[in-house]
């Protein structure tokens, strides 16, 4: 595979796919710029290894996973930084592009973060990026089985807490 | 509601969810993550503190390593005072140790084993740069340290979790970590130099030792999609500072990780 080959192969790919992971990834980890910075640096390094993850069978799902695993890393970490003055040059253009803004149902949003994660990251392989079973199970590590138990308690639990404001709203 | 339903309305509440991250952007970041797998993965530690040496010996005035202080075996208060780093032992068996230059990372190795420590001490000799990049993390801005890190890991880890070549193995608690290690006021030290932290000997069990990366940034020494479940995780400061060019520079960067003690890793 050529270089020019493979940058247009990764560009494709990351039109395509690039919404669809960064929602997976909101959905498991609840913050939005958080959910872009893991995104952004997963895709990095998607790109870094893209003969390797081109071949996955699962492409977006190889992303979601690095996201995943970065953010459980930084967590762990708890790295400090001492930074002298504000660098400054470079403007924040998330504030600048409203990006930082919530653009998600709060009250939904709010009931995936009462999940459990791993509730959350099967919801989020299952339901946002349309993984059957067997490649959200080969995914997370885990059992088909335990993948099925864990979507249908998330379901419930979405079910009993979204039920009553779903009703609320519906009343004249 | 049924289950097709519901998943439609988890679905359609993240709808308006976009990535505004250009590709080039994506690519340019990839480009820094490739070049730094290409760097020979550490070359055995041994190789590194070869060069940390070497480097040393250029760097270090011909006259006389900057010593300020002596040393005194058997006197609890006994420090050692070099112009590249200090370490001040204390009443209680507390180790101070406070870093002004990347320099010298054998002699401050073997300081801290004198002093009782099972460490291990290595760094890289080059200048890091960095730049900000958008975007916050809990707050804190985000920084990019692009190319070469000099002899920082960047390769995947073996199948057992450790990293190869590196003759040492992680020690799985984050407890002992939190205990044996402190950066005092967010690692400032209280004289005014770069970088301060205190290890407590006391807190560490026989057989556990501790890892301390001068001079790089822990993203580059553990990938963070390889990062396994059963390490003590790191504890690390930086200091930045902004250069005429708008980049920021770190200028130091210490990290310390628990690792089993040994006679290869620890001494």
């Amino acid at each position: 595979m050529g270089v020019g080959t493979q940058h247009l192969d990764f560009a494709e790919f990351y039109r395509s796919a690039a919404d669809e992971c960064l929602r997976a990834v909101l959905v498991s980890i609840g913050d939005q710029d958080t959910a872009r910075e893991l995104v952004d640096e997963a895709f990095a390094r998607a790109w870094a290894s893209w003969r390797t993850v081109s071949r996955h069978p699962a492409p977006k799902a190889w992303v979601v996973r690095t996201a995943l695993n970065a953010n459980i890393s930084r967590w762990r970490r708890r790295r400090l930084e001492v930074p002298v003055p504000d660098p400054g040059r470079v403007a924040d253009q998330h504030a600048v592009s409203g990006t930082s803004a919530s653009l998600v149902d709060p009250q939904i949003m709010a009931a995936l973060m009462r999940l459990p994660a791993r509730q959350r990251q099967v919801v989020a392989l299952r339901l946002i990026l349309d993984l059957d079973t067997a490649r959200t199970a080969e995914i997370l590590g885990i059992a088909p089985g335990t993948v099925m138990a864990h979507l249908g308690r998330a379901m419930n639990a979405l079910r009993h807490d979204l039920q009553p404001e779903l009703q609320q709203e519906n009343q004249p | 509601m049924n289950d097709n339903e519901l998943s439609t309305m988890v679905r359609e509440s993240v709808t308006d969810v976009h990535s505004a991250t250009p590709i080039a952007q994506i690519i340019s970041r990839g480009r820094a993550v490739r070049a730094r797998r290409r760097i020979p993965a550490l070359a055995g530690a041994g190789a590194v503190l070869a060069g940390s040496a070497l480097a040393v010996t250029t760097l270090v005035p011909s006259s006389h390593p900057g010593v300020e202080g002596s040393r005194r075996p058997g006197n609890p208060l006994a420090h050692a005072r070099l112009a590249a780093w200090t370490v001040t032992k204390q009443a209680n068996g507390d180790i101070g140790v406070t870093i002004n230059q990347l320099q010298n990372p054998v002699g401050l190795q073997s300081t801290l084993r004198a002093d009782g420590v099972p460490i291990r001490v290595s760094y890289s000799s080059h200048p890091l740069l960095a730049t900000r990049v958008p975007g916050s993390y809990r707050g804190r801005p985000i920084y990019e340290i692009p190319g070469s890190l000099g002899p920082a890991y960047h390769g995947p880890l073996r199948k057992d979790g450790q990293l190869p070549h590196l003759p040492c193995k992680f020690y799985p608690s984050t407890d002992l970590l939190n205990a044996a290690v402190k950066f005092p006021a967010d690692g400032t030290s209280p004289h005014g130099a770069t970088v301060y932290l205190i290890i407590k000997p006391s807190a560490l069990p026989a057989g556990a030792g501790l890892a301390m990366f001068v001079g790089g940034s822990i993203d580059d020494i553990i990938p963070p999609n390889s990062e396994p479940p059963g390490t003590g995780g790191s504890v690390g400061v930086s200091t930045l500072s902004t250069s005429k060019d708008g980049h920021v520079r770190v200028l130091y960067s210490v990290t310390v990780s628990p690792v089993y003690a040994s006679r290869q890793c620890t001494g």
